[in-house]
């Protein structure tokens, strides 16, 4: 009962006229940051956290919130129309979603993905309702070395999803680490690693990091293409039949269920749920045979999935303190700068905050449902704007973002070195998602291992002693030495197939 | 940007290393040459880092020091730039063993050109071909320029230069439309972020423009 009770409190805030104000912001820039292939949720969050600075930190992460789940949605209309992804999760949407569209059925595939995300993402609001009381108080009950085991569990994770070279995806976490050690030591307080430098005493400024990785590194990298051209749905085409919509709804209760158990597991991506929802279509689906020339289910399923996953995701954030994803990272980075801390505390220190963004995204959601199946037509005009004119109103938006955080010239700089970095990683293909990941949890990993060695006096052996750390230490050996054991099943197998030939 | 925001980027068919059989050394001799000169800069990171690490301090009588951390990291890297190092030598020693690393995986669809030797799609990270290096020059040599200029001229007509050079760079567009887009994206984020959002973007430093309002 005190749930819901927290739950109508949390209404009360977010439905102050400000706030679903900023949450209708978010959720119009969200959208078009999804829309616009080159700035994926991960850049898009990063470069708005300083127009939420002066903001009241409930009304600045329900923005940045907002903006976050706008980009799902976002993602879907190139996916479906153009036949490019705004974004990650949204990128298996483009085999069915493009071939309904080459059917004339577009409109019914974005109406379809706008249904699933809006079910997806409610549903996965009330499982984060149902979950944040009692995954608070467990988060509330472990110490430092469960907290440690768990981040490095995260990270295994990541790291065995982030590419096809393990050896990459590691070196992308600890420079990732690497990078977060810049600036005063969070346990004894000596500087580390600042050249003297009075800027990076506080560390290097995250946002101008995340916005050179990602944002300039993409435009560096791709210069200004052109997008093909849009054939936009009216309004009427918009609706799907009977039988479509029939067909859709097991594919969406599939997909949410997916999305949703999967953005709980720290490192999982809304990617790899999206990709999973469509292999579930594809094993349970009554029309399998359909997906790849426009079925409605292959769009259903990923989209509610990659929704349920985003609202998943934010979980173990809330409850452990933990990011799941990238973007999560940067939000979590986001409630730093605001001044808290996201985690078991929140819902005793900030509760009324907690509950507040809680309830928005039920109202965001509504929000984007109705801002993006009728206003098709406005999105994609988006992508009539010349491609050069765009890519230099994002870097006047890039240079803000990395300026205002410290108010520091400084900071325009460290955006320019990281995009050449993020430019260098790409090139040797690198991924650079853990790297994110790391860069958040870094501080807090280091305090959490130094800490623990605190408590036994420097004895390793405390990670042993304690069961839980145990466990989740083992399951992330598990997963990291996975792709170890590849190489050689491969060659055992190819040695097979070489006799079998003979 | 796509891929790399939420993980798991599709594994692409690394370029050939070294010269084609019948081509000369130029591109597929720089993207050998690639892997080598990040594997020495990630050495050279890391060796310092160790280094430097000693200086902070291993260990106090609380537990480990500001040193610890970094010497692992370092360390860390190490050993992954001497893996990366080996493993890009023995796939280079072993042709055959190439396409099986990048080869298709379950969620890839295998592609097939349209003209022969001609892949239908951009090959990885070479863009549209307007990223080149001009256009990495331009951009990150702008934003220097701006970074340097910004706290002297101030933040609009810094920004109105950066945007005007940008938009007739490549022609984009007229030069009256330019100048218009150059007069809303400095003038125009100056007062919404000022006024808007409470947010003071960088006046000019020196008086006469400071008091022009710039």
């Amino acid at each position: 009962m005190s749930v819901i009770n927290d739950l109508l409190g949390g209404f009360a805030t977010a439905l102050s006229l400000a706030n679903l104000m900023y949450a209708l912001i978010g959720c119009v820039l969200g959208t078009a940051i999804g829309v616009l292939p080159g700035i994926g949720p991960v850049a898009g969050v990063a470069l708005l956290i300083p127009v939420t600075l002066n903001l009241e930190p409930t009304s600045a992460i329900i923005m940045l919130a907002a903006i976050f789940y706008g980009t799902q949605y976002g993602g879907t209309i190139t996916s479906v129309l153009l036949n490019t992804p705004g974004e990650s999760a949204s990128a298996i949407t483009t085999i069915d979603g493009y071939a309904m569209t080459k059917k004339g059925r577009a409109g019914a595939a974005l109406t379809i993905a706008a249904y699933g995300s809006f079910v997806g993402g409610t549903a996965a609001t009330v499982g984060l309702v149902v979950a944040a009381k009692p995954l608070g108080s467990l988060g509330l009950a472990v110490g430092p070395p469960e907290f440690f085991s768990m981040m490095v569990l995260g990270l295994a994770l990541l790291v065995c999803l982030a590419g096809d070279s393990m050896t990459k995806a590691l070196i992308s976490g600890v420079i990732g680490l690497m990078i977060a050690m810049v600036g005063i030591d969070p346990v004894e307080g000596a500087p580390r690693f600042t050249f003297g430098n009075e800027f990076l005493l506080d560390g290097v400024s995250f946002v101008a990091v995340i916005v050179g990785l990602f944002g300039l590194s993409e435009i560096l990298n791709t210069g200004t293409e052109r997008p093909g051209k849009v054939e936009t749905p009216g309004f009427r085409a918009l609706l799907p039949n009977r039988t479509e919509f029939r067909r859709s709804n097991p594919a969406v209760a599939r997909g949410t269920v997916v999305g949703f158990l999967l953005g709980l597991i720290p490192g999982m991506t809304g990617s790899v749920s999206a990709l999973l929802s469509y292999g579930a279509e594809k094993r349970f689906s009554k029309y399998r045979d359909e997906l790849g020339s426009g079925a409605i289910e292959g769009v259903a399923g990923p989209e509610s999935a990659n929704n349920a996953h985003a609202n998943g995701a934010l979980v173990p954030l809330f409850t452990l303190g933990i990011p799941a994803s990238p973007t999560i990272a940067v939000l979590m980075g986001a409630f730093l700068q605001q001044g808290l801390t996201p985690g078991p505390s929140l819902f005793v220190d900030h509760s009324e905050l907690a509950w507040g963004i809680i309830a928005s995204l039920f109202i965001g959601n509504v929000i984007l449902v109705i801002l993006n199946v009728p206003l098709v037509r406005v999105w994609t005009s988006i992508l009539s704007i010349p491609p050069a004119v765009l890519t230099a109103l994002i870097l006047v938006f890039m240079v803000v973002g990395s300026y205002t955080i410290n108010f520091a010239a400084f900071d325009v700089f460290v955006m320019t070195l990281f995009g050449l970095v993020g430019l260098g990683l790409r090139k040797l293909d690198i991924p650079l998602a853990p790297l994110v990941l790391t860069l958040v949890l870094g501080p807090l990993m280091e305090s959490k291992l130094r800490e623990s060695l605190e408590i036994s006096q420097g004895d390793f052996s405390i990670f042993a002693s304690r069961p839980i750390c145990v466990v989740l230490l083992l399951i992330a050996l598990v997963i990291a030495a996975t792709p170890l054991l590849r190489p050689r099943r491969r060659k055992t197998r190819s040695k097979e197939n070489q006799h079998e030939a003979a | 940007m796509h891929e790399q925001n939420q993980a798991a980027p599709p594994d692409r068919p690394s370029p050939p290393a070294g010269p084609g059989p019948t081509g000369p050394p130029g591109p597929a001799a720089s993207s050998a040459l690639a892997p080598l000169i990040g594997q020495a800069v990630l050495a050279l990171v890391a060796a310092y880092v160790v280094f430097t690490s000693f200086g902070l301090g291993l260990w106090s009588h609380i537990g480990p020091g500001p040193g610890f951390f970094p010497l692992v990291l370092g360390v860390a890297m190490l050993l992954l730039a001497l893996s990366w190092f080996v493993q890009e030598r023995r796939r280079t020693a072993t042709p055959a063993a190439a396409p099986a690393q990048g080869a298709a995986t379950a969620t890839e669809v295998p592609e097939v050109p349209v003209i022969p030797g001609i892949p239908s799609t951009p090959a990885a990270g070479t863009g549209d071909g307007s990223g080149g290096r001009g256009h990495v020059l331009a951009v990150v040599g702008s934003l220097i320029v701006l970074g340097l200029l910004i706290d002297l001229l101030g933040f609009q007509l810094t920004m109105f230069a950066f945007l005007l050079f940008h938009l007739k760079r490549q022609n984009a567009v007229r030069w009256i439309t330019a100048v218009i887009i150059s007069a809303v994206g400095s003038v125009g984020t100056f007062v919404l972020f000022g006024a808007g959002l409470g947010v003071q973007l960088p006046a000019a430093g020196i008086p006469f423009l400071a008091n022009l309002g710039l």
